[in-house]
């Protein structure tokens, strides 16, 4: 047994890679820098915990999302392997700083770009061995990435402060303009590259136009209820969330449940552990559900409202099919729902009209009050502060009014950029003539090879709904006693008592 | 009426008209002031102390203020004939769900993730099913129990009977309902917990009722653990510190260890006299050990009880105006403080 192999075993538990895992694996092995565009859900992450594990020296993990961050630690500890770490701003400052203490018998640091480009961190982890950096979700580097986040742009720079480890950047979705940026700003040397194409054939695709929210809804309702799911529901705001599931619960005879950012912790873990579980058939959710979530047998994603752009969307259908199975996406079209990510790309970037006084509010802060000054005091979103924090860091030298200019262009900038992607998420949602798999796929500079069947309504396929299956459902209202035996004991034994 | 509204009605009731419509606000949404704790143990409403913390202040205000309209409420805020029928079900159920928002509001939290861990733990590790994703993310809960197994070490399994037959045991004294809603919020290797709306849809009741019910059962558990050393359920118990007192109140605590004085400690602190005094009098209410002799003469004490008792009222103006000068209001207050569980009860009895 090779000493990969042995590794595997011993951490995972499983015999061997897929044949995409195997050459990251080796390249990241060999100290090679690593760009790989893997679509969501492909065991990405064991592509870079098994080269950590089996390094010596410590693996720093830059990851855009807590709830990325919290899913891989769970699993790792679900694993016993206990030396893997989270070091964000949501950590209380015990919790930091036992992590820092321990930094040199990590081999994981799961950190957050914010964090990674503080001082003191990098002072720490220039005491201790780093031996890898690994970029998740690599595209929020790129100005051209659908969520640019610029602290993002000092991983570069930190990299070269430790001394240059290997890099390795990992995507679901990125354009070729992307994947260009990406290598630029991680200042990879002609790294090794594993571009997957991001057609998910047995992921079929479909639009539904709607002339109004109540054709919407009935659209969803019928859909919902002839899948057998598991599925998902995406919809834009914590409010819909709420108002369909409970539409879901009293029109279809799945039990549905919401997921948003607006529930407790607690909440939101057994919604995310139920659904695992098959305890749940449908989850209504906003775009934060997922992330990391590895269900395999999803049967469908609908999208009741749209996202922003073809990333995104490419990202969201992503969860459904991941064991292989037919799986099916379907979008419910209202041309009037356009507004609903334009007032959210209005929202991610700082308004215009208050560049001047947001500048006098900066005046003499450091970036972190800033950033808490513009969200606090002005209202403006995280997004929008961060944009301007950024700027604001990057022209120290520059007069107001200069630094207003510039501001002022670059907000204009990013505004076509988004709209133009916007423009492209909407003619592909309206188009009538041609494949949606071959339109999806030139977004990405991508030609479609071969066309699955069933593909996309466009070529006349109808949505491969899966057969329901007449399993009785969890019957809820065991009386208590049955169900504290069953916790402790499990059914089997609980039965017999 | 939806429980929200009798938890206001029941509120304004205990207060009495002596306090103003916002007190019963900052006593069911629990507020971490010393006014508000003091008034918990006053009117004898612990059992109201935190239980609808998530109601905003505009949608009270909303709720009293229909209540006036439809003369539910009297002038001065106490409930009327009609409105204290209707609530009195509902005063049914606050006597008899053992909450003590007052006691055992973080105590309570704390004690319930180390329980339900525990059992999540101890049930996939008989189950022999090793990876599983801790229902309880807190970190100091995963310590502790992680710390527990190390020492059962091979025990862990009597231990887990153990637990298993205590928590049977405590479910059979609770309410029936309870006893549901306890035994499907826990999560065990085979079967996940059902979230606090779940659990409502399932018994067809409010969400902030179960809420309330389900903290009520677990301070109950707490109080029953207490007196038992030996169970489990006690091992799961905090154990040190005044979780009662504001950080603020704390603080001041700290400085009257030092001996400083009233006006000493005002001064190291920047604070107004009064905020002091404020935490002087949550003291005096927490702190048994804690004299009040030398800031109230003791026989000024006794006239204050003994006009308090005969007046039957808390209300710091009516008491004030039977009692010399020379008794102030901050020595009435302190009196009330450590005496007042005391005398209420009597006062109570006797109505
Ligand atoms: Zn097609």
């Amino acid at each position: 047994m090779s000493e990969k192999t042995e590794a595997l075993n011993k951490y995972f538990g499983f015999p061997s890679l897929h044949d995409y895992q195997e050459p990251i694996v080796d390249a990241l092995l060999a100290d090679t820098d690593t760009l790989a565009v893997l679509p969501t859900g492909s065991g990405k992450s064991i592509c870079f915990q098994l080269p950590a594990l089996m390094k010596s020296g410590l693996t720093i993990i830059v990851s855009p999302l807590l709830s990325l961050m919290d899913n891989q630690l769970q699993e790792l500890r679900a694993k016993h392997i206990k030396t893997a770490a989270a070091y964000n701003s949501f950590m209380s400052p015990e919790e930091k700083s036992r992590v820092l203490s321990r930094l040199s018998s990590l081999k994981l640091l799961y950190i957050s770009p914010e964090a990674l480009s503080l001082p003191f961190i990098v002072e720490r982890l220039k005491t201790i061995q780093v031996s890898m950096m690994v970029v998740d979700e690599a595209h929020c580097i790129s100005q051209w990435g659908h969520e640019f986040r610029t602290d993002y742009l000092k991983i570069g720079p930190v990299r070269q402060a430790l001394g240059r480890p290997c890099m390795a950047a990992f995507t679901a979705t990125a354009t070729p303009e992307v994947q260009m940026d990406i290598k630029k700003q991680l200042q990879m040397d002609a790294p090794a590259e594993y571009i997957h194409s991001v057609d998910r054939e047995n992921i079929a695709l479909f639009v539904r136009q709607c002339t109004g929210e109540r054709e919407k809804k009935k659209e969803m309702i019928r859909l919902v209820q002839e899948a057998p799911g598991p599925g998902l529901v995406y919809v834009s705001s914590r409010k819909r969330c709420e108002e369909l599931k409970a539409l879901l619960q009293k029109e279809t005879s799945h039990r549905v449940e919401a997921y948003h950012g607006g529930l407790e912790n607690e909440t939101r873990l057994m919604i995310q552990q139920q659904f695992l579980h098959g305890d749940l058939d449908v989850v209504v959710c906003t775009n934060s559900f997922g992330m990391g979530l590895n269900k395999a047998d999803v049967e469908f994603v609908l999208h009741y409202h749209f996202p922003k752009d073809a990333e995104s969307y490419i990202q969201e259908i992503g969860r459904a099919g991941r064991d292989g199975r037919q799986a099916w996406a379907a979008v419910l079209y209202l041309e009037d729902d356009i507004i609903i990510p334009q007032m959210l790309m209005e929202a991610e970037l700082p308004p215009v009209n208050e560049l001047g006084s947001a500048l006098e509010t900066a005046a003499g802060s450091s970036r972190a009050e800033i950033t808490e000054e513009l969200i606090n005091r002005m209202g403006w979103t995280e997004t929008a502060a961060r944009f301007l924090a950024y700027y604001l860091e990057k022209y120290p030298e520059k007069s107001r009014g200069g630094l207003l200019e510039e501001l002022e262009k670059q907000v204009q900038q990013r505004w076509f950029e988004k709209q133009k992607k916007l423009k492209a998420m909407i003619q592909w949602l309206e188009n009538s003539e041609a494949c949606r798999r071959r339109l999806l796929l030139q977004v990405f500079g991508e030609a479609l090879m071969k066309r699955p069947e069933p593909c996309c309504d466009m070529c006349g396929h109808r949505i491969p709904f899966r057969e329901h299956q007449r399993a009785e459902k969890e019957k809820e209202t065991a009386p208590w006693e049955t169900r504290l035996q069953e916790l402790f004991f499990g059914r089997e034994r609980a039965k017999h008592e | 009426m939806l429980f929200q509204e009798a938890m206001i009605l029941i509120a304004l009731k205990r207060l009495r008209g002596e306090r103003t419509d916002a007190s019963a606000y900052h006593l069911l949404t629990g507020k971490r002031s010393s006014q508000t704790i003091t008034d918990a143990k006053w009117f004898q409403s612990k059992d109201l102390f935190g239980a609808v913390p998530a109601l905003d202040k505009p949608h009270f205000e909303s709720i009293t203020a229909s209540f006036y309209r439809r003369g539910w409420l009297e002038a001065g805020g106490v409930p009327g004939a009609e409105a204290s029928a209707a609530i009195s079900p509902w005063e049914k159920i606050v006597e008899e769900a053992g909450f003590d928002g007052w006691t055992y509001r973080d105590t309570g939290r704390q004690f319930w993730r180390r329980v339900a861990l525990l059992i999540q733990t101890l049930s996939h590790l008989y189950q022999q099913k090793k990876q599983f994703v801790p229902i309880i993310q807190d970190v100091q809960a995963q310590q502790w129990v992680k710390r527990k197994l190390a020492a059962w070490g091979p025990e862990k399994y009597t231990v887990m009977n153990r637990l298993y037959e205590e928590m049977a045991d405590c479910l059979h004294e609770l309410k029936e309902v309870q006893a549901f809603i306890l035994a499907y919020k826990l999560t065990g290797a085979e079967t996940l917990g059902k979230t606090t709306e779940q659990i409502a849809l399932l018994q067809d009741m409010e969400k902030d009722e179960i809420e309330y019910l389900f903290h009520g059962a677990v301070h109950t558990l707490i109080k029953k653990a207490e007196n038992q050393p030996g169970t489990v359920l006690h091992e799961c118990l905090d154990t040190g510190g005044n979780p009662q007192l504001t950080v603020t109140a704390e603080k001041t605590l700290d400085f009257i260890n030092k001996g400083l004085s009233l006006d000493g400690i005002a001064r190291a602190r920047r604070l107004k006299k009064s905020t002091i005094e404020d935490h002087f009098v949550e003291i005096a209410g927490e702190i048994e050990e804690f004299s009040i002799d030398h800031l109230v003469p003791p026989d000024q004490q006794e006239a204050i009880r003994r006009v308090a008792a005969s007046l039957d009222t808390f209300k710091l103006k009516a008491l004030k105006e039977q009692l010399d000068d020379d008794a102030t209001y901050f020595a009435i207050r302190l009196t009330l403080a450590k005496g007042g569980k005391k005398s209420e009860r009597e006062n109570r009895s006797a109505e």
